[in-house]
């Protein structure tokens, strides 16, 4: 007898009708967050209150008597609730940023008028003896000419690369210390969140930035030579290791469980 | 007996107790005549769910061990059960090897199950398939049923992000 051949070519992921079927059969949270994790189709299928309704009122039954009141889904609700324990075990932060998804961006004025303007991204930045410290070379377009007796108003601000997180590591206005003609210093003094843990047991973090200037004076001002910045831990006097730099940056940037 | 014709026109001859594995069609026989039509089951896929039923009509009709009858006497007695668990040995091993399968057989297999409502095996050619997605990795689970990623990298970190706990071990 003729077989008719209507069938698609090999296909293995699930039609749409079975891979709802499926869902109900996985039972367990993790696997379903997963699952969410695989492609559009899946997390429209993964997400659906019938799966974590159920699961929201038998590990936090309480839930039931107040969230329905609010729009929010049985999946972000269980997702709050499970991570809200962990957050209180927590010790040491699990590092999710690195640097080449960071964006650094250093304004200088003086006077009103920026003198020195810079964006550098993470991967252009090799850090120095595996602290979080970078020297940043000038490449010649930016604006880097400043007095170094005149006062100062510097913004150092970070940003993920996807331009959905900033945080604001200085904001100094004022009398930069100076260090001969040729050298400047900012500092200024970062908050440390009680949440937070790194491997510095005791810290306090700092902001810095260090310019270098030209011995030549152009108009009012040096041209710029060499700036660096990085973080210090203000307990030990000693640059933060890289790895905690960006752990300190990931609790401002990302919100971590 | 029963006459099944597949969607592609192939008949097959069942007995009526293996037929009536399919809750549908224990239904259309009660007021219709004995062909029956099933234009959207390919051959291949009924031959495997004729299979199925063979063997678990067979095993059904004789209550094998001394402990499963006298279960089944004590639930008789207060009200009828439905879908009860395989709970004989040889028919759970005997299941566990007609689903080694790949992913689309089964697929086709609980498509043609659903429609011809045979609870028993729905449920575990679903409870196979969910084990193959239970535990793993979203990469794993890609690759495993073929399927695209078609998350921007942008939703993908934000996914990774939310869900970032279950991503953890422990």
């Amino acid at each position: 007898m003729a077989m008719p051949q209507p069938r698609r070519q090999a296909r293995s992921s699930p039609p749409w009708e079975v891979l709802r079927l499926i869902s109900e059969f996985v039972g367990d949270p993790k696997s379903l967050a997963v699952a969410c994790c695989v492609s559009k189709s899946w997390h429209a299928v993964f997400t659906s209150d019938h799966l974590w309704t159920p699961l929201c009122r038998s590990l936090f039954p309480s839930s039931a008597y107040n969230a329905t009141a609010a729009a929010v889904s049985s999946r972000h609700l269980f997702q709050l609730l499970h991570t809200a324990a962990s957050r209180r075990r927590r010790t040491r932060s699990q590092l999710l940023l690195h640097l080449p998804r960071l964006i650094f961006f250093l304004d200088v004025f003086q006077r009103g008028a920026p003198v020195l303007s810079l964006a550098r991204a993470g991967s252009e930045l090799v850090s120095h003896r595996g602290v979080f410290r970078f020297e940043v070379p000038m490449n010649g377009e930016e604006p880097a000419a400043l007095d170094s007796c005149d006062e100062v108003r510097v913004a150092w601000t970070v940003v993920t690369a996807e331009w959905r997180e900033a945080f604001g590591l200085m904001e100094f206005e004022g009398q930069a210390r100076a260090v001969g003609n040729r050298e400047m210093w900012f500092s200024e003094k970062l908050p440390y969140p009680s949440a937070f843990c790194c491997s510095e047991a005791e810290a306090g973090f700092e902001a810095q930035i260090f310019i270098e200037l030209a011995d030549e004076v152009h108009g009012g001002g040096r041209t710029v030579e060499k700036v660096s910045f990085g973080l210090m831990n203000t307990k030990t006097w000693r640059y933060v290791k890289e790895e905690d730099g960006l752990l300190y940056l990931q609790y401002f940037l990302m919100d971590t469980k | 007996m029963i006459k099944l014709v597949s969607g592609d026109g192939a008949e097959f001859e069942v007995e009526e107790e293996v037929a009536f594995q399919s809750k549908i069609i224990k239904d259309i026989v009660a007021d219709a005549d004995d062909v029956i039509p099933l234009p959207t089951v390919s051959s291949k896929v009924l031959i495997q769910v004729i299979e199925y039923c063979r063997k678990h009509a067979a095993v059904n009709s004789f209550p094998l061990s001394p402990s499963s009858s006298a279960a089944a006497a004590a639930s008789s007695s207060s009200s009828i059960s439905y879908s009860k668990p395989v709970s004989d040995p040889a028919l759970r091993a005997w299941d566990n090897e007609f689903v080694k399968l790949n992913n689309s057989s089964l697929f086709d297999i609980v498509i043609a199950a659903n429609y011809l409502d045979i609870e028993e095996l729905v449920d575990l050619v679903l409870e196979t398939v969910a084990d193959r997605i239970k535990g793993k990795q979203a990469q794993e689970i890609r690759r495993q049923f073929n399927i695209e990623n078609d998350f921007t990298p942008e939703e993908e970190e934000a996914l990774r992000r939310e869900n970032s706990w279950a991503f953890q071990n422990n």
